[in-house]
């Protein structure tokens, strides 16, 4: 390193934070937008119309009735005058330049950034919400610090940022699916798929519609459990679990993250009838990620998940035939690395989300030469 | 019971039932008529108060003292104020301005309560009127006032307000309470309209007080129960909901809670309350009553009686109870 390049480092390193984790020269400067601007609003496309100007949202499997000037569950769907409007179109409240590995995608381009945005809302509500900052609040409720991003201009900071993708993540990309859908088709133009980490909480049609543009969808799985679903999450399970087929139908790559949390889904027994349904609908390529639980929001009365029980979880998954199981937020495991399904050679080495080593050649096993299943280019 | 299953209850009590177990609340004022008898509800109505496409300023503000004085069960608005409040304390009224101008509080009836505040001894320095956002307080034809003299006129999410950064539980609502309610004002009213409301049933006083939780969308399932009870459990709420006035010159008995002019009608009354259960009670018959001239079935036969207001009662935040509640009209 000369002395130039020296120098650079720290200049490198402010704009990065000034900038939300951006790579230096990405000209994005927070420009506070008024919360009126009307330019955030933009006319919803799933949506019915009833009688007396209200509609029926038919976006998510909630299919709000809302009545003229109020909001749907999500809290930034409004209809105004019978018509149902999106708020949130342009106005993400989070851009970071995250490693792939923090969303997590495992299988997909190792070791790249990935553009990753959130507008504010969310269509559940999980007791425990990691982002519930962002997630649980109406979109005026978070300023627009970024003012308003455009499509395209969105596409063109991820391209000048260096990054291979672009995240659709944090909250719940569900509820900003217009601005979402724009961004991932202008984005797969240019090379740079969009990947939705979702709680797969979506209609059908709606989901067949974005998946043309998709690279790859995570679904945050909160458990094999309707009961938890309706009781802590209020949301449902079933249509999870459909999104989570139609995905696997439509041949985009899949991930699944299982956020373990102590008594209410640390269950052996669940995780077991949680892997047969992945192995039957899904199959055992589909990497099943158990993660750590940190106490937050309004479950902050149980501890930090024990290493054992996700040590446990994962090898119930390994053992009922998963091929790619993973824990996660316990950096240093060695469940955070990859290994061929076939021979068990350690084809990837990561910590947290830091990419070590990877020794997959044109997506094999480079002991055995059996594929390793994902988006490797 | 097993380890795993007492743990679980313990982590599903300490989320879900906050209030029952750790929040004991503050004695109401709201619940309870002034002098301790039963619930008294003022209904007052003034056919000659509309003057061309507006109201007249002195027939509005003769109609809020004589619903307010016998609300307060007092010889005067301002005394029946005074019973309430002490002159230092900040007074904050929180409107409903969803609707827009034409059912929202009328500035007649804001400019008369802020007459009768300062005739019972408060500066209007003190006085805030309050909304989700200045984007409501906008859409009900009110300029937004932050600061200077006189009253002010501010959102949640006006400069320096916000919401509690952590979400408080009550029953089963758990949101981050707005910090104009928590942290600036001493003294709340609630100044609502007489609406019906497509999911609630009724948009009259409670329903108004979800303009003061962060995540109001999130409640609106199940008719809103519990969840309006909830909100007016909150302790800040007991402690300091003094009054429930309702600006009900212009109500609407379906189609709400925005304004659809089909079903809007001119009721031209005020009606008050310390009981703002007993109130709401009052309101779902008024409503009622509309809707049965209007050949609309009741609430009820629609399938969105707003039975929150029974759950208010049991909570013992109220009287629910239509025949134990004296109701005072002129």
């Amino acid at each position: 390193m000369n002395r130039r390049d020296f120098l650079k480092l720290p200049c490198a390193f402010m704009a990065g934070c000034a900038l939300g984790g951006l790579a230096p020269g990405v000209a994005l400067r927070p420009a506070r937008a008024a919360d009126s601007d009307r330019r955030f609003v933009h006319k919803a496309m799933w949506f019915k119309q009833l009688k007396d100007k209200k509609v029926q949202c038919q976006l998510c499997p909630r299919e709000c009735e809302i009545a003229d000037q109020e909001r749907g569950w999500c809290g930034n769907r409004e209809n105004e005058g019978g018509v149902l409007k999106t708020y949130v179109y342009g106005r993400p409240v989070s851009i970071n330049n995250d490693p792939i590995e923090k969303k997590p995608f495992f299988h997909v381009l190792p070791g790249t950034r990935s553009l990753s945005i959130s507008t504010a809302g969310c269509n559940m509500e999980c007791q425990w919400c990691q982002n519930w900052e962002l997630s649980q609040f109406r979109p005026e409720q978070i300023p627009a610090r970024f003012g308003y991003v455009s499509p395209d201009r969105m596409v063109s900071i991820a391209s000048r940022a260096g990054s291979k993708t672009i995240a659709f993540t944090y909250g719940e990309p569900v509820v900003f699916y217009e601005y979402m859908l724009d961004i991932a088709k202008k984005s797969k133009s240019a090379g740079i798929p969009g990947v939705m980490v979702s709680n797969g909480y979506i209609q059908a049609e709606p989901m067949t519609e974005l998946l043309k543009y998709l690279g790859a969808v995570k679904i945050d799985f909160k458990a094999y459990d309707r009961e938890l679903y309706k009781k802590w999450c209020r949301g449902t399970l079933d249509p999870v679990l459909e999104t989570m087929k139609l995905v696997k139908k439509k041949g985009i790559w899949l991930e699944m993250v299982h956020l373990t949390i102590p008594t209410l889904n640390d269950d052996p027994e669940e995780h077991k009838r949680l892997c047969e349904w992945v192995l039957e609908n899904l199959g055992p390529d589909v990497p099943l990620h158990f993660t750590r639980f940190h106490p937050t929001y309004k479950v902050k009365n149980l501890p930090p998940t024990p290493p054992s029980t996700l040590e446990r979880a994962y090898e119930t998954a390994r053992k009922a035939g998963i091929h790619y199981p993973y824990v996660g937020n316990l950096p240093g495991h060695e469940a955070e690395n990859t290994r061929c399904h076939k021979c068990k050679e350690t084809v990837i080495k990561r910590v947290g989300f830091t990419l070590l080593e990877n020794k997959i050649v044109d997506g094999k096993c480079p002991k055995c030469g059996t594929k390793i299943p994902g988006l490797w280019k | 019971m097993k380890r795993r299953e007492f743990i679980k209850g313990v982590g599903a009590g300490l989320a879900f039932g906050g209030a029952a177990l750790g929040c004991k609340r503050e004695s109401s004022q709201a619940a309870v008529s002034s002098k301790g008898g039963p619930a008294r509800v003022a209904v007052f109505r003034d056919q000659a108060v509309r003057k061309g496409e507006g109201f007249d300023p002195k027939r509005v503000t003769e109609l809020l003292q004589k619903a307010l004085k016998e609300a307060l069960d007092s010889t005067s608005a301002a005394a029946g104020m005074r019973s309430i409040l002490s002159e230092d304390d900040v007074v904050g009224i929180k409107l409903n301005c969803l609707a827009g101008r034409p059912l929202s509080p009328t500035k007649e009836v804001t400019g008369a309560l802020t007459d009768i505040l300062k005739r019972a001894g408060v500066s209007t320095d003190n006085i805030i009127f309050f909304e989700r956002g200045e984007r409501d307080i906008r859409k009900g034809g009110f300029d937004v006032r932050r600061g200077g003299d006189g009253p002010r006129f501010v959102g949640n999410d006006s400069p320096g307000f916000n919401y509690e950064p952590e979400p408080e539980m009550s029953g089963q609502v758990g949101s981050c309470l707005s910090r104009i309610v928590t942290r600036r004002i001493d003294v709340m009213i609630n100044l609502g309209v007489l609406k019906d409301h497509n999911l609630a049933g009724l948009g009259a006083g409670m329903k108004n007080l979800f303009g003061i939780i962060h995540n109001p969308n999130r409640y609106h399932e199940d008719g809103c129960d519990p969840y309006v009870a909830d909100v007016l459990a909150f302790p800040v709420v007991q402690k300091k909901l003094r009054l429930t006035i309702i600006d009900a010159l212009t109500a609407q008995c379906e189609g709400g809670p925005g304004y659809l002019p089909a079903y809007a009608f001119e009721f031209n009354g005020i009606l008050a309350s310390v009981d703002p259960v007993a109130l709401d009670r009052v309101a779902w018959d008024l409503i009622d009553k509309q809707r049965k001239k209007k050949g609309l079935p009741s609430l009820k036969e629609a399938g969105r009686p707003p039975r929150w207001i029974e759950t208010a009662r049991k909570m013992g935040l109220g009287e629910g109870d239509l025949s134990k509640i004296k109701v005072i009209s002129g």
